[in-house]
């Protein structure tokens, strides 16, 4: 009787011990992360940004924009004690705003598991830093936008940072008078951009970040002359192209 | 007498495969189960580092069985309803795996809508595949053209009783698949064999293109390098034949849909031929067809999804035409018009480059050969 008592308070004991061990793994793990959605919207000036709508450029002509993209990488959040957590190496963002509805929509990426914490910034790179750069499509799995072609540029050795492109209206004609495509890339053009939020990742939560693409070609590093200078895809074309990187980079907020 | 019967019965299987009757679905089929099964992995080599990795689905390893019996497949008229084409009809190893045509023309004698499209490196394609896109992977695409009246014109039901009565088709699956008896054969499984095969077609990475891109620097002569720059618009002073911001990187395709302004309508709706449109059921699609590989291009004349151009000088002239605009033209085109043209050196320059993109040792490969020959 001695032993079977013995044995059934070993047994509690035991029992208890699991208990507690397996519970409290549980509640670590069940607080230890949440998911974060990041959510790219753009808008133009304030109003709702719609691809192939047409925006003053001047009295006579007005820009239709017909891609807005961007690469993002190394995207990190930056926690309060300085400290990074690593998101993603890259994601390619594209405002897919034909409707009003995708505008409102935006684009948005889930990262899940990310460690729950108090964060005070996200960062990433607009284009591809010089490591990852000298690497080709080929380099990368499918499943990574750094595997992308049509994101590649040949001639440059280099991934295109930025693609915006579009037709130059004049008013009240069908046809464009012209048609615009600033391709950005190379080393030198690599903008790192930095975006103050908090964000206390107890739980799921989701961020928004804001592209005016009115900026794009009208930005802090001033106005691109679309109407002479109408494309960039040569590294003899770099003095527009960084001046639109700077523009993306004071328009990302 | 019994011998008789036994005679008279193998020479009615003889004459039922080749009058092809359906299935009958009171036949147990043949038992396979004696035929090892012992599918040696067959692992689709990168031609070179420019490449990406080909994605093999999981459901789908490539084996040299597998790919065995898909080249079988689609050089066997079996697949059409009257026994006279088969896929390689439509896509020759001479001809990069095109046919040579404006569009092709299937056993009802009718002709197509559209060019046949190359095979050279189909396996990486992974934005959908066909003009169109309307088929997500080889496996699906490989169903189309057989119930396609205007190509094999036939059913997979009668297929399907053809292939299980065959003498020799049945161990082919077995080896392939490891089924079990005749009547396991399906529809399913003849799709993914000649998948199989197709994605064996890969380019061998040799072409002077890919040499240069590998560091070759000597691989162009003047000529050649000279259409390099032009394509690839490398050199400021150089016009910028913009071929190479759609015709790019390894496969020489980036894989998007586009509206290259081929025909003049007033409105969207206006596109005799939807294109991607009728697939996504998007205006915006409307016209816009899949960019093709470059590679082997002189070998695949006549262009564009209706074959409308039959020589190279043709699609030089279309781009820096611009093409007729509509809302949703690629932004390029409308550069291209308010460019200068390209001098008639110029022009020969980018034919030479163009020329270095043909992979001669692939359309002799015996491996991608007619094995009933």
């Amino acid at each position: 009787m001695k032993y079977v008592v013995h044995q059934a308070l070993k047994f509690c004991f035991f029992f208890g011990i699991f208990t507690i061990l397996f519970s409290s793994c549980d509640k670590h793990t069940e607080t230890s992360t949440a998911n974060l959605t990041l959510t790219f919207k753009a808008n133009y000036n304030g109003q709702t940004f719609l691809l192939n709508k047409d925006y003053a450029f001047n009295d006579t002509l007005n820009l239709r924009f017909t891609q807005v993209s961007l690469l993002a990488t190394n995207i990190k959040l930056i926690k309060e004690d300085n400290s990074e957590v690593s998101l993603s190496e890259a994601k390619k963002i594209v405002m897919n705003n034909k409707t009003e509805a995708e505008a409102t929509a935006g684009t948005s990426f889930t990262f899940e598991n990310v460690p729950a914490d108090h964060y005070k910034a996200i960062t990433f790179n607009i284009g591809v830093a010089k490591d990852l750069n000298a690497k080709i499509p080929g380099n990368f799995s499918s499943d990574s936008p750094l595997s992308a072609e049509d994101d590649y540029w040949v001639a440059w050795k280099s991934y295109i940072f930025t693609k915006t492109e579009g037709f130059l209206m004049k008013n009240g004609h069908s046809e464009p008078q012209s048609a615009f495509v600033y391709h950005t890339g190379s080393d030198n053009a690599l903008r790192p951009k930095k975006i103050d939020a908090t964000i206390h990742l107890d739980a799921n939560h989701a961020h928004t970040i804001n592209l005016d693409v009115d900026k794009i070609l009208n930005g802090s590093a001033g106005k691109i002359d679309v109407i002479n200078k109408s494309s960039s895809h040569q590294q003899g074309d770099e003095p527009v192209m960084l001046m639109i990187m700077d523009n993306y980079q004071s328009a990302i907020k | 007498m019994k011998l008789k019967y036994w005679v008279l019965g193998v020479f009615a299987t003889v004459i039922g495969c080749t009058s092809d009757p359906p299935a009958n679905p009171t036949d147990n089929g043949r038992d396979l189960t004696g035929i090892a099964y012992n599918p040696t992995p067959y692992a689709i080599k990168k031609p070179n580092q420019i490449y990406p990795e080909m994605q093999i689905p999981a459901d789908n390893p490539t084996t040299v069985e597998g790919i065995e019996l898909g080249r079988r497949l689609f050089y066997d008229p079996i697949l059409s309803s009257d026994s006279s084409m088969s896929c390689s009809s439509c896509h020759k190893q001479e001809f990069a795996f095109t046919d040579g045509k404006a569009t092709s023309l299937g056993v009802t004698q009718m002709f197509g809508r559209r060019s046949s499209m190359s095979l050279v490196d189909i396996g990486y394609m992974d934005k959908g595949l066909f003009w169109d896109g309307r088929a997500a992977t080889l496996e699906e695409q490989a169903l189309r053209p057989v119930e396609d009246q205007i190509e094999l014109h036939e059913n997979w039901t009668n297929v399907v009783g053809k292939l299980r009565r065959h003498p020799t088709y049945p161990d082919y699956f077995r080896k392939a698949f490891g089924i079990n008896n005749s009547n396991d054969i399906s529809k399913e499984l003849a799709a993914k064999a000649m998948a199989q095969f197709e994605r064996s077609i890969v380019s061998t990475g040799n072409t002077k293109y890919d040499r240069y891109r590998n560091e070759d620097l000597f691989a162009f002569t003047d000529d050649e390098y000279a259409g390099y720059v032009l394509y690839f618009n490398a050199d400021q002073f150089k016009p910028d034949a913009q071929c190479g911001h759609c015709h790019s990187g390894a496969l020489l395709t980036d894989n998007r849909y586009l509206n290259n302004g081929l025909d003049a309508v007033g409105s969207l709706e206006g596109f005799k031929d939807k294109g991607r449109g009728e697939v996504t059921k998007v205006l915006e699609d409307n016209g816009k067809f899949r960019i093709p590989s470059l590679r082997n291009v002189l070998l695949t004349a006549p262009y564009m999804h209706d074959g409308r151009f039959q020589n190279i000088d043709q699609v030089i002239d279309h781009y820096f035409s611009g093409g007729h605009f509509i809302s949703n033209i690629d932004p390029l085109m409308i550069q291209l018009k308010g460019q200068p043209k390209l001098n008639p050196e110029e022009r020969f320059q980018l034919i030479e480059f163009l020329k270095t993109l043909t992979d001669t040792a692939l359309i002799n490969n015996k491996a991608y050969s007619n094995p009933f020959k």
